[in-house]
């Protein structure tokens, strides 16, 4: 039958595609970095469409330096380290704070920055028409509210682990991001909303939202890297020694985390 | 307003890459697609099974859990490098797949028995009947249900953020967040969707109406929906 030679023609169309499979981006001379692509100041995508952020800019800035290519991609928070371990991605550069849980998954670079945690509130107009925070820090986190984090966030796993477990009775509300936490926030179906300070600075720049208080957690911040790649991390560590002693580390945070 | 114009060019650049996941995945379905129907019909008894598994598995899983089994399963495999567009394009191409065999199962057997009866007759082998008298007939009945494939799928394509591809749906959400103006953007980029969607249909009515089989599509009526 002729229809033999068109299922030999299939299974030859699928071995190619097999192999075409393999060897799709198997070589690649530059190094890509995943972020999530939107957490300002130290990631997100810029009007025009292209990544910007802290973070970024200093993966720039250490590619230059350190004499490899940087190729920016988003990437879900979510799926962030899975894709970083099946090889998509070569490191993470989006403010990710370091603990043990990551750490077991991938390694770190040498800490490069500490925050804390914000909680951020909707402002209301009080009687004499001013603007004021609808909480304070206590009354937002207490018994019965209900708290927007973004998923795989410490926010969410400080919650968990400080709040919820000892007992006290707060809901949370899982968001893809953050920015989608202050949306909910601000059409009032969470009373309050947690993620790491200097996000919630920029988040609120344009909305009636505040931060009310922040939890003294101290995170570091780190770029991660495929457990055992320590090639990449070793050029990454140079390279942030080398920005840190530059004049361009501080003109970058004052750009980014302080002025901005 | 000026928001939207701002916004066009960074929609429009993620509309090309919705576009062009669409047409790759419905091309991809269709050179497998078309084989698979046949094979389904005419091909020996054995392969049936198999055929029958790759319909259960790619009809019968959910699209986002597809596209993870390949970008975090098959991708993870050693040796093998997915990227992600390829990713999208080879389980949602995949998947496709299957739907569009039942679509051109359907249509074959839409052909109606006289015209094979009546080839045979002429002397015609079964290959030239099938090749010449089934499959073009079967090419016709299929392109509804094709243009229903394409609607479908072009809205599938917005699981490609999942795995890190910048289509529409992907930038307008990043420019929502930028900007806090969720309605006029996701209005825009629901817009963008629809003319889409009906550019996309009208094409498969013009070819419907292009390739009408004199005497046998005599249900001239048949108005695009």
């Amino acid at each position: 039958m002729n229809f033999k030679r068109m299922f030999l023609f299939v299974i030859t169309c699928g071995l190619v595609m097999g192999m075409f499979t393999a060897s799709f981006g198997a070589q690649k001379p530059v190094y890509t970095d995943g972020i999530d692509a939107a957490f300002p100041p130290f990631s997100y995508i810029d009007k025009n469409g292209n990544p910007t952020g802290f973070d970024v800019e200093v993966v720039k800035w250490i590619a230059g330096e350190m004499g490899f290519t940087v190729k920016i991609v988003p990437v879900d928070w979510d799926a962030i380290i899975p894709t970083l371990k099946i090889g998509n991605i070569d490191l993470i550069a989006s403010g990710m704070t370091i603990n043990p849980e990551r750490q077991q998954q991938v390694d770190f670079t040498d800490p490069y920055w500490k925050i804390n945690l914000a909680v951020v509130v909707r402002e209301v107009a009080g009687e004499d028409g001013s603007l004021a925070p609808q909480y304070n820090v206590f009354s937002a986190v207490t018994v019965g509210m209900t708290i927007g984090v973004q998923r795989g966030t410490t926010s969410q796993t400080w919650l968990q682990e400080n709040v919820i477990d000892k007992g006290v009775d707060i809901k949370l509300k899982l968001y893809d991001n953050f920015l989608f936490a202050i949306e909910d926030l601000m059409i009032g179906r969470v009373d309050a909303a947690v993620i790491d300070a200097p996000t919630a600075q920029t988040a609120v720049v344009d909305c009636d939202a505040t931060i009310v208080g922040t939890i003294n957690t101290g995170e570091i911040y780190g770029y991660a890297v495929r457990k055992g790649d320590t090639e990449l991390l070793a050029l990454l560590n140079e390279g942030l020694k080398r920005l840190q002693a530059n004049p361009e580390w501080d003109r970058l945070v004052s750009e980014w985390l302080i002025g901005g | 307003m000026q928001l939207i114009r701002e916004s066009l060019p960074l929609l429009l650049r993620g509309a090309q890459t919705t576009m062009l996941l669409v047409s790759l995945c419905l091309m991809l379905g269709l050179m497998l697609g078309v084989p698979i129907a046949l094979s389904y019909l005419y091909g020996p008894r054995w392969l049936r099974p198999l055929l029958v598994a790759y319909d259960r598995v790619f009809r019968g899983f959910p699209a986002l859990v597809l596209l993870f089994l390949f970008y975090f399963g098959i991708g993870n495999l050693p040796g093998v490098h997915l990227s992600p567009l390829f990713t999208v394009f080879l389980a949602l191409g995949l998947r496709s797949a299957a739907y569009q065999s039942q679509i051109y199962r359907g249509s074959l057997l839409a052909v109606r028995k006289g015209q094979v009866d009546a080839a045979r007759s002429l002397g015609m082998t079964a290959r030239q009947t099938i090749w010449s008298i089934v499959i073009p007939q079967a090419a016709y009945f299929s392109l509804p249900g094709l243009s229903n494939e394409y609607s479908i799928l072009l809205k599938d394509t917005a699981l490609a953020f999942a795995v890190g591809v910048m289509e529409l749906l992907t930038e307008g959400k990043f420019i929502a967040l930028r900007t806090h103006a969720i309605l006029p953007i996701y209005l825009t980029v629901g817009v963008i969707y629809l003319v889409l969607t009906y550019g996309g249909v009208l094409l498969f009515w013009v070819m419907e109406r292009s390739i009408r089989i004199p005497g046998l599509s005599g249900h001239s009526k048949g108005r695009m929906e």
